[in-house]
C-alpha cells in the first residue's frame, strides 16, 4: 500500500514537471521578417512583419516598426503591441538596411540569433539598397504574404545563380574566416522589390561593393560552388574587332574548378575552369558542328574577360569573397600566416590566372 | 446439484458435480450457519431446521458418478429419470428388440441429436430385422462406444450422443448419433483476406479440426484434448505438429489450461485470459483466428493451435509482437508486393500510434520543426479552436472511438449512417463551428485509416487504446514525452512473453534468420527453416527449391 502510494505520488510529480514551457502555434506572433535600420538620428530601428491568423481581421500581416537598443530589447516592444509573442524561431529573413550595413561593427546586433538556441539559423540575411521600411511595409497586391513573397524570391533566385543565399549560420561562417569575405543577397525597391544580385562585404563585414546577377555566377564558379544552374547569355567577339554583336545563351551542366596557389614574393592562384555547355538560344548563324573549336574560344575570351574584370573589381575593394585566402592557407601557410589579419590586402596584391575551358555539349535540337 | 427424488424409500442424494463444486457449497454452508445464527435471533428456530436437514443431505449424499449400471432395465431408467430429473426434454424410448424380445431403451437429448441417424440407423434395424442378439447388434452407425457408469452415460447425452441401453446387461452403448443445430461453413467474417480460404470455422470443434486437418494431413499434427469448466465441460483441443513443436511449449501450454478453474468458458477470448503471460498489458499474447489456412500455417510454423469446441476462432500461441502484422495474403501475392504491403502495415503502426502525439507536440511545443507554408495554414484553422491541441485531439479521437463502436454495434442497414452522421457532423459542422481544427480532422482520419490497416483485430484496438496514453505524454513533455512513451512501450515488449516465448523476437532477442519474415517477406524459398522464435525445433522446413533455370 505504502509502495502504491508513493509510486501515486512520483507519478504525480513526473507529471506536474510538465506544460511549463507550453506555448501553443497560435499564441506566437512569428516574426518571419526581421528588419534593421538606421533611422535620420542613426538610431537603431527594428522592422518586423509577422503573419495574423484570426479571420476577423482584414490584413492578414502585422508590420511593426520600434527604435530600440538591440534586437532582444525590440522584441518586448514588439510584444507590447502585437497579438501573442513575438518569437524568432521561424524568422525567414533579416534585412539589413544599407545604411546599417555601412556601419562599423552591426554585426554585433545580430548576437541573439547565434547565442539564444530558440532562435533559427536558416534565416537568409539580406541586404537593402535603401531603407528597410519601404520594403517592410510595401504591401503588393498581386503577391502573397510578403515573408512568403521575399523568401520564395531569394530561393528560386538562388536556384540560378541570380543572388547568393547566405543563411545567418553561413553568414557568421564567411564573417569569421579570415581568408574570406562575406556576401550576401541585396534588394532594393523602387516601384516594386527587385532582387538586384549580391552585395559584398569587407572584412569588417560593411558594406563594400554590390555586383549583378551576372557577375554573381562568376563568384559562384569562383567559390567552387557550382551548384544549380547557370545560364549565361554572353555576347561572343567572333571576329575582332567586329562591332556586330553575337549573341549566344547556354547552360552549363557541368562546371568544374580547381584553384592552385604557390607564392612568389606574392600570391599566385591558378583557377582553372572547365565547362561542358549546352546552347539554349543563338541568334545569328553559325554552323557549330564545323566550327566547334572557333565557338568555343571565342566563348572562353569573352568568360576569361568577365573573370578578370570581377576579379580587378574585388582586388581594388581589397575583399575576397571567393575564399581564395582559404587556399592559400592550406596550400601556403607560412606566407599566410604573415598576412592572415591584412588578407584583403595580400590579396589584393595578389596574382589571379583564370583559365575557362569551354566544351559544347550541346546545340539545341535544331542546327 | 442434488436431486431427491422425495419418495422416502431408499433415500438417494446424487451430487453429479465436481469436487470443487461440493467444497464450495460446504464453505457456502458454513456462512450460512453462521448467518443463520443471527437470523434464528430474528425470526425463531424455524429457519435453522431447514439448514439442519440440509446438512444432514451433504453428510448423506452419495457419490454416483462411478457407480455401474444394473442389469435391470428399469431400475436403470428409473435412475436416468432421476438423473435428468431437471430435464423434460430426455427421451427414454422403450421397445423390444425384434429378435430376442428384450426389452431395450435408447436414452437420447432430441435437440442434440441427429434424428434420421436415430429413427433410420438404430431404431430401425433394432425393431424390424432379425438377428442374432449375441453376436453384434445391426447399428449401422460408424462410433459405437460401451459404457457402463453413470458418469459416462450422463456425459454421453449431454454430449448429443445417445446411450443404447439393454435389460440384462449392465453396460450400454454409446451411439454418435450427434446432430446439433449448426452453421454453414461460410467466409470468415472478421478476417477478410483476397487469395486466402473461404471457409471459416464454425462453432463445432470437431468440423474446426477437420478444416485443419485437411491442411496437414500428416500422422505428426497431433491432437490432445482436455475438458475446461467444470459446468460448460467445453472441450479443448490442442493441435500441433509432434516433431516440430516445442514440448517446453506444450507442457507450459497444458499445465495453464488444465489449472483453469472455472464454470464455463464461452468465448476463446476468455480462455486466453487464463492462459497469457501477462494480463495487465495491452498487447495481446495469443493470437485468435477464425481461418483454417492461418492456423494451418501456424501449426506448420511450430505452433501450437488451440480448439475451443462452440468457438468459431480458434487461439494460436506462442506468439510474437511481428506476427500480428502478417496475413495470409503476404504469401499468396508476389513477395515484392507483400513485403510492401508488410512495410506499409508497420508505418501504419507507427502512424495510429504517433500521429496524434506528435500533432498535440509539434502544436504546443515545438512549433519550430512544421515547415512554414503549413505552419501558416495550421496556426490559421487553430486560432480560432478555443481547445488545448491536447483536449481537441482527445475529444476527436474519442468521437472517432465512438463512431467505431456505434458502426460496429449497429445492425448493419442503420450502421451505415453512423457513416454519413459522423461523416457530415464531425467532419463539416466541427470544423465551422471551431470545435476542432481542419488539421486535427486529417490526423483523426489518418490515424483511423492506419490503425484500421494492421490485420489482426486485437492489435488494432490495444494500439488504438495507447494512442491516449501517448497523447497525453506528449502534451505534457513535448518530443520528449513520445520517446519517453515509446521507450516505455519498446520496453514492455521487449520483457513480455507469449507461453514463455519472448513476444520480441526476432527483433528482441535479435535472430537474424527470422528477419526473413518479419518486416519483408522474403521469397517463400528462402525461408529455409521453420522461426526460431516460437522455441520449435527448427527443422527443414524445405529443400533447394530455387535452382537457376
Amino acid at each position: 500500500m505504502k509502495r502504491k502510494i508513493l509510486l501515486c505520488l512520483s507519478l504525480l510529480a513526473m507529471m506536474m514537471t510538465g506544460c511549463v514551457d507550453q506555448i501553443n502555434v497560435e499564441d506566437v506572433t512569428l516574426s518571419l521578417i526581421l528588419g534593421l535600420d538606421l533611422d535620420e538620428d542613426d538610431h537603431l530601428v527594428v522592422y518586423m512583419s509577422s503573419p495574423v491568423f484570426n479571420k476577423e481581421a482584414k490584413v492578414k500581416e502585422e508590420k511593426v516598426e520600434v527604435k530600440a537598443v538591440t534586437i532582444r530589447d525590440s522584441r518586448e516592444l514588439f510584444d507590447m503591441t502585437v497579438m501573442a509573442l513575438t518569437s524568432g524561431s521561424k524568422t525567414q529573413l533579416i534585412l539589413v538596411g544599407k545604411k546599417l550595413l555601412k556601419r562599423k561593427n552591426w554585426i554585433d546586433y545580430i548576437d541573439p540569433f547565434f547565442r539564444d538556441p530558440k532562435n533559427t539559423v536558416t534565416t537568409r540575411v539580406v541586404a537593402i539598397d535603401g531603407p528597410v521600411s519601404d520594403v517592410i511595409f510595401f504591401r503588393p497586391k498581386d503577391k502573397p504574404r510578403l515573408p512568403l513573397y521575399l523568401t520564395n524570391l531569394v530561393e528560386t533566385d538562388y536556384r540560378r545563380n541570380i543572388t547568393v543565399k547566405t543563411t545567418i549560420q553561413e553568414f557568421r561562417k564567411q564573417t569569421m574566416e579570415k581568408g574570406m569575405t562575406a556576401s550576401i543577397t541585396e534588394m532594393k525597391k523602387d516601384h516594386k522589390i527587385m532582387l538586384t544580385g549580391t552585395a559584398l562585404l569587407d572584412e569588417q563585414s560593411r558594406y563594400k561593393l554590390s555586383i549583378k546577377p551576372h557577375e554573381n555566377k562568376l563568384l559562384r564558379i569562383l567559390q567552387h560552388k557550382t551548384k544549380g544552374d547557370f545560364p549565361f547569355t554572353i555576347s561572343v567577339p567572333l571576329e575582332s574587332n567586329g562591332r556586330d554583336k553575337y549573341w549566344i545563351s547556354f547552360s552549363t551542366p557541368n562546371v568544374k574548378v580547381k584553384t592552385k596557389v604557390r607564392y612568389d614574393g606574392h600570391f599566385i592562384f591558378d583557377t582553372d575552369v572547365k565547362m561542358r555547355i549546352a546552347i539554349t538560344e543563338r541568334l545569328f548563324p553559325f554552323n557549330v558542328r564545323k566550327d566547334t573549336a572557333k565557338l568555343q574560344k571565342s566563348i572562353e575570351t569573352k568568360l576569361q574577360a568577365d573573370f578578370e574584370r570581377l576579379i580587378k573589381k574585388t582586388q581594388t575593394a581589397t575583399i575576397d569573397p571567393f575564399g581564395y585566402g582559404i587556399y592559400a592557407r592550406a596550400y601556403t601557410y607560412p606566407e599566410w600566416k604573415k598576412v592572415q589579419n591584412q588578407w584583403g590586402k595580400a590579396f589584393s596584391k595578389a596574382d589571379l590566372n583564370v583559365k575557362v575551358h569551354v566544351t559544347i555539349g550541346g546545340m539545341g535540337t535544331i542546327k | 446439484m442434488f436431486l431427491n427424488d422425495g419418495s422416502g424409500e431408499g433415500l438417494e442424494y446424487f451430487s453429479l458435480d465436481h469436487a470443487y463444486y461440493k467444497h464450495n457449497l460446504m464453505q457456502m454452508q458454513k456462512g450460512k450457519e453462521s448467518m443463520s445464527y443471527f437470523l434464528k435471533f430474528l425470526r425463531g428456530k424455524r429457519s435453522s431446521r431447514f439448514h439442519q436437514t440440509s446438512n444432514n443431505a451433504n453428510l448423506q449424499k452419495k457419490n454416483m458418478e462411478d457407480d455401474v449400471l444394473d442389469s435391470d432395465l428399469s431400475h436403470n431408467t428409473e435412475n436416468l429419470q432421476l438423473l435428468f430429473s431437471q430435464a423434460p426434454d430426455l427421451v427414454i424410448r422403450r421397445f423390444p428388440i425384434a429378435a430376442s424380445k428384450t426389452e431395450a431403451a435408447l436414452v437420447y437429448l432430441p435437440g442434440l441429436t441427429d434424428k434420421d441417424a436415430i429413427q433410420d440407423y438404430v431404431l430401425k434395424p433394432l425393431m424390424h430385422s432379425s438377428f442374432d442378439p449375441n453376436k453384434e447388434l445391426p447399428i449401422t452407425i460408424g462410433k459405437i462406444e460401451m459404457v457402463n457408469t453413470w458418469g459416462q452415460i450422463e456425459n454421453a447425452i449431454l454430449g448429443g450422443d445417445s446411450v443404447l441401453l439393454l435389460n440384462g446387461q449392465i453396460t450400454g452403448y454409446q451411439l454418435d448419433t450427434k446432430g446439433w443445430p449448426q452453421r454453414q461453413l461460410i467466409n470468415p467474417q472478421n478476417e477478410i483476406s483476397l487469395k486466402g480460404a473461404n471457409q471459416g470455422f464454425v462453432e463445432t470443434g470437431s468440423q474446426n479440426i477437420a478444416l485443419i486437418r485437411r491442411y496437414i494431413p500428416h500422422q505428426e499434427l497431433i491432437l490432445k484434448e482436455m475438458t475446461v469448466g467444470i459446468r460448460g465441460k467445453t472441450k479443448v483441443s490442442l493441435l500441433y505438429l509432434g516433431d516440430v513443436a516445442s514440448e517446453d511449449v506444450l507442457r507450459e501450454l497444458e499445465i495453464r489450461i488444465q489449472n483453469i478453474t472455472v464454470d464455463a468458458i464461452i468465448n476463446t477470448g476468455e480462455l486466453i485470459e487464463f492462459i497469457e503471460d501477462n494480463p495487465y498489458s495491452p498487447f495481446p499474447q495469443i493470437m485468435l483466428t477464425e481461418r483454417p489456412d492461418t492456423a494451418a500455417t501456424q501449426i506448420l510454423q511450430g505452433r501450437f493451435v488451440i480448439i475451443m469446441d462452440r468457438s468459431p476462432s480458434v487461439l494460436i500461441a506462442p506468439t510474437n509482437f511481428i506476427s500480428f502484422f502478417q496475413s495470409v495474403d503476404d504469401y499468396g501475392s508476389r513477395w515484392l508486393v507483400s513485403s510492401f504491403i508488410r512495410v506499409m502495415r508497420f508505418f501504419a503502426f507507427m502512424m495510429a500510434l504517433f500521429l496524434p502525439a506528435t500533432y498535440v507536440a509539434f502544436i504546443s511545443y515545438n512549433f519550430e520543426v512544421i515547415p512554414m507554408e503549413l505552419l501558416l495554414t495550421i496556426a490559421e484553422s487553430r486560432i480560432q479552436v478555443p481547445f488545448p491541441p491536447v483536449l481537441e485531439a482527445v475529444i476527436m479521437e474519442m468521437i472517432l472511438e465512438l463512431m467505431r463502436e456505434a458502426a460496429l454495434r449497429l445492425p448493419t442497414p442503420i450502421g451505415q449512417t453512423i457513416g454519413i452522421v459522423g461523416g457530415i457532423i464531425i467532419g463539416q459542422a466541427a470544423v465551422q463551428v471551431g470545435i476542432v481544427s481542419n488539421i486535427m480532422i486529417i490526423v483523426v482520419a489518418v490515424t483511423a485509416i492506419a490503425s484500421y490497416n494492421i490485420p489482426n483485430y486485437d492489435m488494432s484496438s490495444s494500439i488504438r487504446l495507447l494512442r491516449f496514453p501517448m497523447m497525453l505524454s506528449a502534451a505534457m513533455f513535448g518530443v520528449v514525452g513520445i520517446v519517453v512513451g515509446w521507450m516505455t512501450i519498446v520496453g514492455h515488449l521487449v520483457s513480455l512473453e507469449s507461453l514463455g516465448t519472448p513476444y520480441g523476437t526476432p527483433l528482441a532477442p535479435f535472430r537474424f534468420a527470422d528477419m526473413k519474415d518479419a518486416f519483408l517477406r522474403f521469397p517463400l524459398w528462402a525461408m529455409k527453416s521453420r522461426p526460431k522464435g516460437t522455441g520449435a525445433i527448427p527443422t527443414i522446413r524445405q529443400g533447394r527449391n530455387r535452382t537457376k533455370r
